[in-house]
């Protein structure tokens, strides 16, 4: 078992460091900006709570570190979301297509028992470590937007945190060990992996919107303005009869009621309402992708193992 | 002949990716040109656009998806050239084809550049349509102004400077570490700095100067904003804390109507639009610079590397 470890580290130490060490770093670095936001937040809300013209010295140069904990804030959190699909593809294409193209691979296969016994020492040290990485950065994402947000994590920041993050990078790992079987070369491998990474990510974005569009609701817009992001429309709804009509159209039939230079108002009878998914449908849609990610990466797992057994030791 | 197609041949999936890439993206700017262009032709008839006379005229009708493209363009000109120069050198050593080819081979450097150019060639080639495609782009988002330093890099001859750089860099990297994952990782932090670097650098090429109304991004224009000032009435310069003050002073004695000339002026300092010739002569004969060194320092290596 050592043995197949050190072998593993040896063949792919460039990757491993790179992305589950940056990983690691990523969530430290997440971690640290966290702990330094909350420690210094009452300094700053009572700095604010001060005129501008009396800042003192310390609270000019607390304002200054908090702006900059902001900026960081943006920065890592945007690396966090790219990170699962880089390390997918970094560390799932180049991990057999090296040995197929370095033709190492039909000597390990002739050698081992079993070639299915193969793919799994060679595949699933780094998965487990790529997992056990992302569940941590996604946790140290989730701290950090915790610290920051004022309302609670939902859809706004769908994909930056959570478990979701360790689903993604597992679904394109499993890809881009299949694509690096069936095409035996790196740098192909990497090109088509990254291509159909994009796709994925382009398709369960549409698939979503157009899901989240199916499943909305017409709720009356209340207190909830604050986090309620997913609004696909907006209208009034009549008291009486429970019928919607369009903002144009309230405005074509009842100008009156609305003010000319605000536009605020509504026609009497009639609830202002909007088109939702509900805050608290974040959660479904987050086990929804996990679930689907997790099915793709078992198919193109069962998809690897076939064509490992079926491949020609060329 | 044989040597140039041998070059072809030796990287199909990259030149394939490339082109599929950089032609994809390419075509998507030009569609997107060609619609919002579509959109203005009815400018001037009773039914007219509202697009004929606002500055952020297709902002809620194409933004997106300009915004898609130009995002795709911007990692494209960066990614492309790496997935191009990287595997020149390091399939040779990793494959331990350069110790055959450099023995056999007259000279080293005739062999690189018989490796390089023709990939150059296409490199070129390719983020020349895309840079065409991407100013054609810029333009029509904003059909009404001058374009400017808008975007500056991601568009137009800047892009196929900076292409060029990072496809320099790397063949270089490629020369150096000899292995394609470790150069291609490499390649990607390289470039994340060739990015910033460039940005960085750009308000030096030329001395910036206090914007007049007329270059200012306030009248449509697009110039290089390097900073900004707040002046008194009487002209003297003043800080944050003054022009707080002299605010809540004016407010207080002349109420909301207070007149304009009494309070505290933004001046505005960088690059007017109009200079963008310049400022592009400069930076691309800069970075032209960086590339011949970069091609230089690439021949060393492969003179000197041991054929292992």
């Amino acid at each position: 078992m050592a043995t197949q470890l050190r072998l593993l580290w040896r063949m792919h130490r460039w990757e491993a460091v790179f992305f589950i060490g940056g990983a690691l770093l990523l969530s430290t670095a997440l971690a640290i900006v966290a702990w330094q936001i909350a420690a210094s937040r009452d300094t700053m809300l009572a700095c604010y709570e001060q005129s501008f013209e009396t800042l003192s010295a310390e609270c000019r140069s607390a304002i200054e570190w908090g702006n900059t904990l902001g900026g960081a804030v943006g920065l890592l959190v945007a690396v966090t979301t790219v990170t699962p699909f880089a390390a997918g593809i970094f560390l799932g294409a180049p991990l057999l297509s090296r040995e197929i193209e370095h033709r190492t691979a039909p000597i390990a296969w002739s050698l081992s028992p079993s070639r299915s016994g193969w793919l799994l020492w060679r595949t699933v040290p780094v998965l487990l470590a790529l997992v056990i990485v992302l569940l941590v950065l996604g946790q140290a994402s989730a701290f950090v937007l915790d610290t920051v947000e004022e309302v609670d994590l939902g859809f706004r920041q769908y994909g930056m945190f959570g478990p979701i993050l360790a689903a993604r990078g597992l679904a394109i790992f499993g890809l881009g060990v299949l694509v690096g079987l069936v095409l035996g070369r790196v740098l192909p491998a990497l090109l088509v992996t990254a291509l159909a990474t994009v796709a994925i990510v382009g398709g369960m974005s549409v698939g979503r919107d157009l899901l989240m569009r199916e499943e909305a609701i017409w709720r009356p817009m209340g207190d909830q303005s604050d986090f309620v992001h997913m609004v696909f429309d907006s209208g009034f709804r009549s008291d009486a009869t429970g019928e919607i009509i369009g903002y144009e159209q309230a405005y074509n039939e009842y100008p009156e009621s609305f003010d000319e230079m605000t536009g605020e108002g509504g026609p009497p009878g009639m609830t202002s309402v909007w088109k939702i998914v509900p805050p608290d449908a974040f959660d479904l849609y987050v086990a929804r992708e996990i679930g689907v990610l997790a099915a793709t990466f078992l198919l193109v797992s069962a998809a690897a193992v076939f064509i490992v057994r079926r491949r020609r030791p060329e | 002949m044989t040597l140039a197609r041998l070059a072809f041949k030796l990287q199909p999936s990259s030149i394939g990716f490339a082109a599929f890439v950089c032609l994809g993206l390419a075509g998507a700017a030009l569609w997107l040109t060609a619609d919002m262009r579509s959109v203005l032709e009815a400018c001037g008839t009773p039914n007219e656009p509202t697009a004929c006379q606002v500055d952020f005229a297709f902002q809620n009708t194409h933004g997106q998806a300009v915004i898609m493209t130009q995002m795709g363009i911007g990692l494209a000109m960066y990614g492309i050239p790496l997935v191009l120069g990287v595997p020149i050198l390091t399939r040779e050593i990793e494959h331990k084809t350069a110790m055959m080819a450099w023995p056999l081979a007259g000279s080293r450097t005739k062999w690189l550049a018989w490796r390089a150019g023709p990939v150059l060639a296409v490199a070129l080639v390719l983020m020349g349509v895309m840079a065409f495609a991407a100013e054609r782009l810029a333009q029509a988002y904003f059909p009404h102004d001058d374009i400017g330093f808008n975007l500056y890099g991601s568009h137009g001859i800047p892009l196929v400077t900076r292409a060029a750089l990072t496809f320099a860099v790397a063949v270089l990297l490629g020369a150096v570490i000899g292995r394609l994952l470790p150069a291609l990782l490499i390649g990607i932090v390289v470039a994340a700095g060739i990015t910033n670097g460039t940005e960085a650098v750009l308000r030096s090429w030329v001395e910036p100067m206090e914007l007049t109304q007329e270059d200012s991004f306030l009248t449509g224009g697009f110039p290089l904003i390097t900073d900004l000032e707040f002046r008194a009435p009487d002209g003297s310069v003043m800080n944050d804390v003054e022009v707080q003050e002299l605010y809540q002073a004016v407010y207080a004695e002349h109420g909301e109507d207070a007149d304009p000339a009494l309070l505290p002026r933004e001046v505005y300092f960088g690059v007017a639009a109009d200079r963008y010739p310049e400022v592009l002569i400069r930076e691309s004969a800069a970075i032209g610079g960086a590339v011949v060194l970069a091609g230089v320092l690439a021949v060393i290596v492969v003179q000197r590397r041991r054929p292992e």
